[in-house]
């Protein structure tokens, strides 16, 4: 090596052996910090665990820059932006992107709102903007690797100082810029759009408000408090037990039983009866001027009932000024948003809600599920949710891409897509066997007759809550829904899905393309 | 072994490659037990027909592939440790790049790889673009190119990072004539800067004319090598060279060698095993003891193949040669090689490459051929000048030199 060349290698060594020391010592002085409150007697687990995950964090950021701190990573990443480039596949989906949010809506109806306008719109548009995205990386990971070894050009490159394991992670940086350059169009776009449609003229203000406070924000959900049933459940337990009427089974599942009635109950506003909900830790949320929404969805006990009904609110601390009143008509069966001042809220951030059911026509009110009323409070702006929600369609772009690429290590190109491509579809498919099986729903039939019936419906279910576990909970970090809501994609989250699905899935299936890669003989490869 | 004490860049031993099917059962020994040396600061050829290893060789040492068995250090180390790489340069035996790059952005990305710095890599970039003569089409995507010019391009790449080591598999192959004899040039260019170079070639006489040393593979196997003039001379004969004698003075030395050698046939002249006659005795002589080859055998003429045309004309030159009645039975291959051929009569190949030259146009064309010759010398001063600014002068690794 040239004396020149040794003063650029020696530059980047310099700033991976800054990383490493940077690292080190933060490493060490959580683990200082952990051992000397642990000789001191006040460490308690929640301070370990805290230790550790520092510690673990702090060294798995520190292992990817310093990863990254080698120029042939980013050599090899700009080489695979231009091969990108070349299949001209990118330019297609920015085509079809910008076509389908220029007709989408022509295509679907909204109801009538500019809310619902920007909802369908904003919904769709991030829908296709995952799918598109999610496609074109299957094609460009499970292609690109395998085109340099099929065209022999891995031959070249195995003659230059370039590890595979750069080669391998060059390539995925490669291919991540290229989806966060399209994703940063399609955010232009979409964002582009939702402007033009609310700036238009056939909407008049009031409409523009409720679009601003309902879609184009970024709302924190709060779920009303849990009521804790467990005195009225003793007392109903001692009461069936004294009138000797207790059904049989377990006293716990006796109980879980009477909790469920109990809470059916509750959720159940007869005629001209009230009910209370008290939402807690909103703190921060009180602001003098300005909105929050109520949300909510009922049921009757009327199933051909489909006219609005009769209610009567209370909202906020009862005796003060900070207090509403106020009676309305609602649908059944669908999402009801109300406006309500935000000083309603007290400065201690509690949240009172009475609903009376007025309804003259003797209907009961039905309240169902965890999402039966929230309280959603501003905490952001649209753009800066827009931005989080592309985060979450990165990471799973980005897992797609390792995925890929970890197929092509050792699988030639019409396998490797398929496989790659069947795999993606399991993905989504694992999140909605689970949540069937969540919901009770048997993979086998007659598994109480049959004893082998029954094993294989516990294999099955094994199976799947394994292949749930291994693959990545996309359903559960998607984009479109939170976005097209208003509803706040939280910070929290995007970076849990980006430690769950990127970082420690991903980096596991990284590691075993690189184990893989490394043990190829690359000119059999090419045959 | 400690890499320290040998001065080879390349050696294997035992070095074994054995292919396998899709059931892992043993295929084709495509190398087998080699024992290779390629000493620092010469230019080693690898011979062999096709099958005989050669790539297979080469891919074993650019870790392309493993070895079934069998050792191997280049520069001193295992081949597939990245830090030989960068001391490496390398040319496939087709120019596998990248088409949507052109020349410039091509050099740049192995320039890159090979973690040279900008300035300098801009540098060696150009004055390597302009070493093969492709300063013209530098900006066209390697699409375009034809099979010489990425050949040229290759070969830029193979010294982008100034290599101890050149690993070149048939380097002119597709070349024309002046290109070939360009790489020739430089091969020889390298080699006087201390550069090492192993190359596979079939084409004997470019690997006669630049090698120290060869070595011939047949079925994986090597069957010789040595230095090329030792390997070529023919020592039961002697060849005596003198200044150029009168016709008297060498009628009285042909009488005295009549009178030594008992009248036997005396040539005047060294007798020099042409590199391609000693070739296919090699390797008739390696068939002969191991008739099995994985690689390609020995083609035969079969006339049973081609039927005659009736309405062939005599002229008809392919006619003759598959006509039954123009091609007498195969013979079996002789074991030595036919006496050479005698060299075409000179003026035999300008009468068939050239219209005969008009008498009134002979003066202007040595004052052509003059000015030509004049060009050729000015623009090998230029390239020797590139060469001088690509290639530094030979030096020792430090690390050659750390104790064991």
């Amino acid at each position: 090596m040239t004396t020149r060349q040794a003063t650029t290698h020696s530059a980047w060594a310099v700033a991976r052996g800054i990383v490493l020391i940077v690292a080190g010592a933060g490493v060490l002085w959580s683990v200082f910090r952990a051992a000397s409150a642990l000789l001191a007697g006040s460490a308690a687990w929640p301070t370990l665990f805290d230790a550790a995950a520092h510690v673990v964090g702090t060294a798995l950021g520190a292992g990817i820059l310093y990863l990254l701190l080698h120029p042939q990573v980013w050599a090899i990443a700009r080489n695979t932006m231009a091969q990108a480039i070349r299949i001209r596949a990118a330019f297609a989906i920015m085509a079809l992107y910008l076509a389908l949010v220029c007709a989408l809506p022509f295509v679907v109806e909204g109801d009538g709102t500019l809310r619902g306008l920007l909802h369908v719109l904003i919904g769709y548009s991030l829908i296709a903007a995952g799918v598109l995205l999610g496609i074109l990386t299957l094609a460009l990971s499970t292609t690109i690797l395998w085109s340099e070894i099929h065209e022999k050009q891995i031959f070249i490159l195995e003659s230059k100082p370039v590890a595979r394991w750069q080669i391998l992670l060059g390539k995925l940086l490669g291919i991540l810029a290229v989806d966060a350059g399209l994703l940063a169009f399609m955010a232009l776009v979409t964002w582009g759009s939702v402007q033009v449609h609310a700036r238009r003229s056939r909407w008049d203000d009031i409409e523009r408000r409720l679009a601003r406070e309902q879609v184009l924000t970024a709302r924190r959900v709060a779920r009303p408090d849990a009521e804790d049933l467990s005195k009225e459940v003793d007392r109903a337990y001692e009461e069936l037990k004294r009138r000797g009427q207790l059904p049989s089974g377990a006293p716990a599942d006796v109980r879980d039983q009477l909790r469920d009635e109990l809470r059916n109950l509750r959720n159940a506003i007869r005629p001209r009866a009230r009910r209370h909900w008290r939402f807690s830790g909103l703190r921060g949320a009180r602001r003098d001027k300005g909105n929050f929404t109520l949300r909510f969805k009922f049921s009757t006990s009327s199933r051909t009932r489909e006219k609005p009904l009769f209610t009567g609110w209370e909202v906020g601390a009862r005796g003060t000024r900070d207090f509403a009143r106020y009676q309305a008509t609602y649908p059944p069966d669908e999402v009801n948003e109300v406006q309500l001042p935000a000083r309603l809220i007290t400065p201690e951030g509690v949240l009172d809600v009475y609903l009376y059911n007025f309804d003259p026509g003797n209907l009961t009110l039905i309240f169902t599920g965890d999402d039966a009323v929230e309280a959603l409070v501003p905490v952001a702006g649209f753009a800066s949710n827009l931005a989080r929600g592309l985060w979450l369609i990165l990471v799973e772009v980005l897992f797609l891409a390792i995925l890929g690429l970890c197929c092509s290590t050792f699988m030639s190109f019409p396998v490797s897509p398929v496989v790659a491509l069947a795999l993606y579809v399991l993905i989504y498919l694992a999140g909605t066997v689970k949540a069937e099986m969540d919901q009770g729903l048997t993979l086998i039939e007659g598994t109480k007759e049959s004893k082998v019936a029954a094993a294989v419906e516990t294999a099955m279910r094994g199976i799947a809550t394994t292949v749930r576990f291994v693959l990545p909970p996309f359903d559960r970090y998607t984009a479109s829904e939170p976005v097209s809501f208003g509803e706040e994609v939280s910070s929290k989250h995007v970076l849990e899905a980006t430690l769950s699905i990127a970082l420690l899935r991903g980096g596991v299936l990284v590691l075993l393309g690189i184990l893989i890669f490394e043990r190829r003989e690359l000119a059999l490869a090419s045959r | 072994m400690p890499p320290e004490q040998t001065d080879n860049v390349v050696e294997t031993l035992e070095l074994t490659k054995v292919f396998r099917d899709f059931w892992h059962r043993p295929r084709v020994r495509a190398v087998d037990h080699l024992d290779l040396q390629v000493r620092r600061g010469e230019v080693f050829g690898l011979l062999g027909p096709n099958g005989s290893g050669k790539s297979t060789t080469l891919k074993l040492l650019l870790g392309l592939l493993f070895p079934t068995s069998g050792y191997i250090r280049i520069l001193g180390r295992p081949p597939r440790d990245v830090r030989v790489k960068s001391r490496l340069g390398f040319l496939p035996e087709e120019t596998y790049l990248y088409p949507y790059l052109n020349a410039v952005e091509t050099l740049d990305f192995f320039g890159r790889l090979s973690k040279i710095p900008r300035a300098d890599r801009r540098r060696r970039v150009d004055a390597l673009i302009d070493m093969v003569g492709l300063t013209a089409a530098r900006h066209r995507p390697l699409h375009e190119y034809s099979k010489g010019m990425a050949r040229r391009i290759g070969l830029a790449q193979a010294l982008i990072n100034d290599p101890e080591l050149i690993l070149l598999d048939e380097p002119t192959a597709g070349l024309d004539p002046i290109g070939t004899q360009e790489v020739k040039n430089l091969v020889r260019e390298l080699r006087t800067r201390g550069k090492s170079i192993l190359m596979c070639s079939h084409l004997l006489a470019d690997v006669q004319d630049v090698c120290d040393r060869i070595g011939i593979l047949y079925a994986g196997r090597l069957w010789t090598a040595g230095e090329v003039d030792s390997l070529l001379m023919q020592k039961q004969r002697t060849q005596i060279t003198t200044p150029t004698l009168s016709p008297e003075a060498q009628q009285r030395v042909e009488a005295v060698l009549h009178e030594v050698t008992g009248g036997e046939e005396i040539e005047v002249g060294h007798p020099r095993d042409r590199l391609e006659d000693f070739f296919l005795r090699v390797v008739e002589q390696a068939r002969q003891a191991q008739p099995v080859s994985a690689g390609a055998g020995v083609g035969r003429f079969d006339a049973s193949l081609f039927e005659a045309e009736p309405a062939a004309k005599p002229e008809d030159v392919i006619d003759r040669l598959t006509t039954p009645a123009a091609q007498p039975e195969p013979q079996p291959e002789p074991v030595e090689p036919a006496e050479p051929e005698p060299p075409p009569e000179p003026g035999v190949l300008e009468s068939l490459t050239t219209a005969p030259p008009q008498p009134s146009e002979q003066e202007t064309r040595a004052q052509a051929d003059a000015e030509a010759r004049q060009q050729a010398e000015a623009e090998e001063v230029e390239r020797r000048s590139v060469l001088d600014r690509l290639v530094q002068q030979p030096r020792r690794d430090p690390r050659d030199d750390e104790p064991s």
